[in-house]
C-alpha cells in the first residue's frame, strides 16, 4: 500500500504540490492524471525518494520513507521507480542492462535470465537484445527502460508516463496487459502518471486528478463521475475538472457560428 | 663456466627478467664511464651511479613485494586457486618471503656501494630494499582485510623513516618489521582459499592505469535511477575503527615527514592542506548529485534558512576548518615543539572528516536532499544517455 500524508513540495517559492493526501491500496493500479506542469512528475519523485517533501511524509507498506537506513533499504527492495526520461547505459546491451538491474534486486540468476528473455520477446526486442542500447530507436529505448523496471519483480511500481516516449501500439498493448496482470493477479501496487486519460480509463481502478499541485478529485471512475456530476467517460470527467473554462469558451465559440 | 650457470639458475628464483638486469647493468656502466670522463678533475660529488644503485634497491624491493604475490596478480591468483596448491607447498612462480637469493642480490648492491660509491652507505641499500618490500606487503594485508598487520606496518615504516639517520637502529626496526611481515604473510597464504580481492582488482592499485579504473567504474553503471536508488551497494562506508586508525596513521606520517625544528608559520601549510583536502573531499563526495531540497531563494523567502535534514552535511567539513583554526592558534600559544601540535591537529582534522556523522550510507538513504540525475550522471558521460 502507498500512503501519502499531507505532502507539500516546492523547489523555490511556488509550491508544486500542496497538501497531497493519497492512499493506493495494495493490489490496485492508480493513475495520476493532469495536464503538464501540474505536479505529476514531482509527486512520483517524492514517492520514489528522489525528492524530499517540505511537509508531510510517504509510507510504503507501512514503512515511512527516509525514516531510517533499514526501512529505506526495505522500501527500496520492494519499490521500483521509472522516471519519464531515465538515463540508460548506452554501451551495454539490452540484455546486460536487464541482468544488471535484476541482480540489484537479488533475483535468482536462472529466473532472471528467463524473465529477461521473456520480457525482450514481449516487447519485440529479442533481436536487439544483444546489441548496445545506443543502437536502439527512442521507442525501443523506452521499452528497454520499462523492461528494466519490470525485471526487478518489485511489488510496488512507480511509473512516470510509461506510455510516452515513442512507445508503439504493440508496446502499449503489452504494457497495458502486463500492468493489469501485475496488479490484479500478482497483488502488485502500481502508481503511474499520464496526461492522456484515454490510455488508462480501462486499465486503472483508481484515478487521481491533479490540478495546480492539488488533488482535485480521486477515486474510482464511478466515484469521479458522481463527484463531478458527469456520467461520461474518464476523458470527459477530466475535461470538466481541469479545463472548465476551455469547455465554456468552446460553447461560446460554436454558439457564435450557429447564430 | 658451469658454476656461473648454476649460480644463474639459483638466482633465477627471485631475479627480475634478464632484460631489466641487462639494461640496468648497461646503464650503470654507461653512467660510470661517462661520469669518469666528465669529472676527471672535479671534486667528490654525488655520482650518477650512486643514484642508480638507490634506484636498483627501490626497484628490487617493489619487485620482491609484488612480482610473486598472488594478491597483486589476478590471473596468477585465479590459476593458483584452480590448482591443489596449499601453503605447505612452495609458490609455483617464486617465493614471496625473503630467501638467500635476496641476500645475494642486496649483498651485491651493498658490495658495489662499498667498493665504488662511498656516498651510499651499504646499510641504506638494505633499509631501502626492506622499506619498499614491507610497504608492498602492507598494501597486500590492507587488501586482504588483515588490517592490524597493515596498520602495524604503516606505523612501523614511519618509525623506520624516523630513525633512518641511525643505520643500526633503522636496520633493527626494518628487521623487526620483517618478522611482522613474515608472520602476516604466512597467515595470509594459509587463508588463501578465502581471499576476496575482486574490489582490489578493480581499484586503482590493482589496475594497471587510472584510465582502466575509470573505464571499469563507468562500465558498471546502470544509469538513472538504478545507480542512485538501488537496494544494495548504496555506498561504501568506512568503519569508525578504520577512520580513527587512518587519521592516526596520517598524523604519525606527518610527524615523521615534517622536520622537528620546522618554524610555526611553515606548519600552517600541512594543516591547511589537510583541511582543504579532507574537508572539501568529504563535502564533494556527499553533496555531488544530492542537492538541497529547495533552492537558495526558496530558503530565503520561505524563512527556512536552516534545513537540519540537509544542512547536517556541512557539519563535518566545517568542523575540519574549526579544528584547523584551533590547532593553528594553539600551535602559537603552547610552549614546546609546535610540530606535535600541528600533527595532532592533522590527526583530528582527518578523524573529523572520516568519522563525523552522518555516515555516507545514512546520508544517501535518509538525508533530506533532492537527487539531481544530471549531476549524478555527469561523470559517466559517454556511457549513459538521457532518454
Amino acid at each position: 500500500m502507498i500512503q501519502v500524508v499531507d505532502v507539500t513540495q516546492h523547489y523555490g517559492i511556488r509550491p508544486v504540490l500542496r497538501k497531497i493526501n493519497l492512499t493506493v491500496p495494495a493490489g490496485s493500479l492508480a493513475a495520476v492524471i493532469g495536464p503538464n506542469g501540474m505536479g505529476k512528475t514531482t509527486l512520483l519523485a517524492v514517492l520514489a525518494g528522489v525528492l524530499t517533501p517540505q511537509h508531510g511524509y510517504v509510507e510504503i507498506d507501512g514503512l515511512r520513507r527516509k525514516s531510517s537506513v533499514e526501512t529505506e533499504l526495505a522500501i527500496r527492495r520492494r519499490v521500483v521507480y521509472l522516471p519519464d526520461r531515465p538515463w540508460l547505459p548506452v554501451n551495454r546491451t539490452g540484455r546486460e542492462f536487464l541482468l544488471g538491474v535484476g541482480r540489484l534486486y537479488d533475483i535468482p540468476i536462472e529466473r532472471l535470465i528467463d524473465h529477461a528473455e521473456r520480457l525482450l520477446q514481449l516487447f519485440e526486442l529479442a533481436r536487439q537484445g544483444d546489441s548496445p542500447i545506443r543502437t536502439y530507436s527512442s521507442g525501443q529505448q523506452k521499452k528497454i527502460a520499462l523492461c528494466g523496471a519490470l525485471v526487478t519483480e518489485a511489488k510496488v511500481l512507480l511509473l512516470d508516463e510509461p506510455f510516452s516516449g515513442g512507445l508503439d501500439p504493440s508496446g502499449i498493448l503489452a504494457l497495458k496487459h502486463l500492468l493489469r496482470w501485475l496488479s490484479r493477479d500478482e497483488g502488485g501496487t502500481i502508481l503511474m502518471t499520464t496526461p492522456v486519460p484515454e490510455l488508462v480509463d480501462e486499465l486503472a481502478d483508481r484515478f487521481v486528478i491533479l490540478r495546480d499541485g492539488q488533488i482535485a478529485v480521486q477515486g474510482s471512475l464511478v466515484e469521479l463521475q458522481r463527484q463531478t456530476e458527469c456520467s461520461g467517460p474518464l476523458s470527459e470527467v477530466v475535461e470538466r475538472l481541469i479545463s472548465p473554462e476551455t469547455l465554456k469558451n468552446l460553447d461560446v465559440y460554436f454558439e457564435g457560428w450557429s447564430a | 663456466m658451469k658454476s656461473l650457470r648454476r649460480l644463474q639458475i639459483w638466482g633465477r628464483a627471485t631475479l627480475p627478467p634478464d632484460w631489466i638486469l641487462g639494461a640496468l647493468a648497461l646503464l650503470y656502466v654507461f653512467l660510470e664511464v661517462g661520469f669518469a670522463n666528465l669529472a676527471m678533475n672535479a671534486g667528490p660529488v654525488i655520482r650518477p651511479g650512486d643514484f642508480l644503485i638507490g634506484v636498483a634497491a627501490v626497484l628490487y624491493g617493489l619487485f620482491r613485494g609484488t612480482a610473486f604475490h598472488p594478491a597483486f596478480r589476478p590471473d596468477y591468483r585465479r590459476w593458483l586457486a584452480s590448482t591443489p596448491w596449499t601453503n605447505r607447498l612452495p609458490l609455483p612462480v617464486g617465493p614471496i618471503h625473503l630467501v638467500p637469493q635476496d641476500l645475494f642480490v642486496v649483498g651485491s648492491l651493498c658490495a658495489l656501494a662499498w667498493a665504488r660509491h662511498p656516498n651510499i652507505p651499504p646499510a641504506y641499500i638494505v633499509i631501502t630494499f626492506l622499506f619498499l618490500y614491507e610497504a608492498m606487503l602492507a598494501l597486500s594485508f590492507a587488501a586482504l582485510k588483515m588490517v592490524w598487520y597493515a596498520y602495524g606496518l604503516g606505523f612501523g615504516l614511519g618509525l623506520l623513516v624516523l630513525v633512518a639517520r641511525s643505520p643500526v637502529i633503522a636496520l633493527a626496526v626494518a628487521t623487526a618489521l620483517y618478522s611482522v611481515t613474515f608472520v602476516g604473510l604466512r597467515r595470509a597464504l594459509d587463508d588463501f582459499e578465502n581471499w576476496n580481492l575482486d574490489s582490489f582488482d578493480e581499484g586503482p592499485v590493482g589496475m594497471r592505469s587510472l584510465d582502466k579504473w575509470a573505464q571499469a567504474l563507468r562500465q558498471s553503471t546502470l544509469g538513472f535511477p538504478f545507480d542512485s536508488i538501488r537496494p544494495t551497494d548504496v555506498a561504501a562506508s568506512i568503519r569508525y575503527r578504520d577512520g580513527l586508525m587512518l587519521s592516526l596513521l596520517i598524523g604519525w606520517w606527518a610527524f615523521v615527514l615534517i622536520p622537528w625544528n620546522a618554524p610555526r608559520e611553515g606548519l600552517l601549510f600541512p594543516i591547511g592542506l589537510t583541511t582543504f583536502g579532507a574537508g572539501f573531499s568529504r563535502l564533494g563526495v556527499y553533496i555531488h548529485g544530492y542537492s538541497p531540497p529547495i533552492s537558495f531563494w526558496g530558503r530565503v523567502f520561505t524563512l527556512r534558512w536552516i534545513i537540519p535534514g540537509y544542512d547536517k552535511v556541512f557539519l563535518a567539513p566545517l568542523s575540519t576548518f574549526v579544528l584547523a583554526g584551533l590547532g593553528g592558534n594553539l600551535m602559537f600559544m603552547l610552549p614546546g615543539p609546535p610540530v606535535i601540535t600541528a600533527c595532532a591537529t592533522v590527526t583530528l582534522i582527518v578523524a573529523a572528516a572520516l568519522n563525523l556523522g552522518p555516515t555516507l550510507i545514512a546520508w544517501r538513504l535518509t538525508g533530506k536532499h533532492r537527487l539531481s540525475a544530471r549531476q549524478l550522471m555527469a561523470n559517466k558521460r559517454g556511457e549513459v544517455q538521457e532518454l
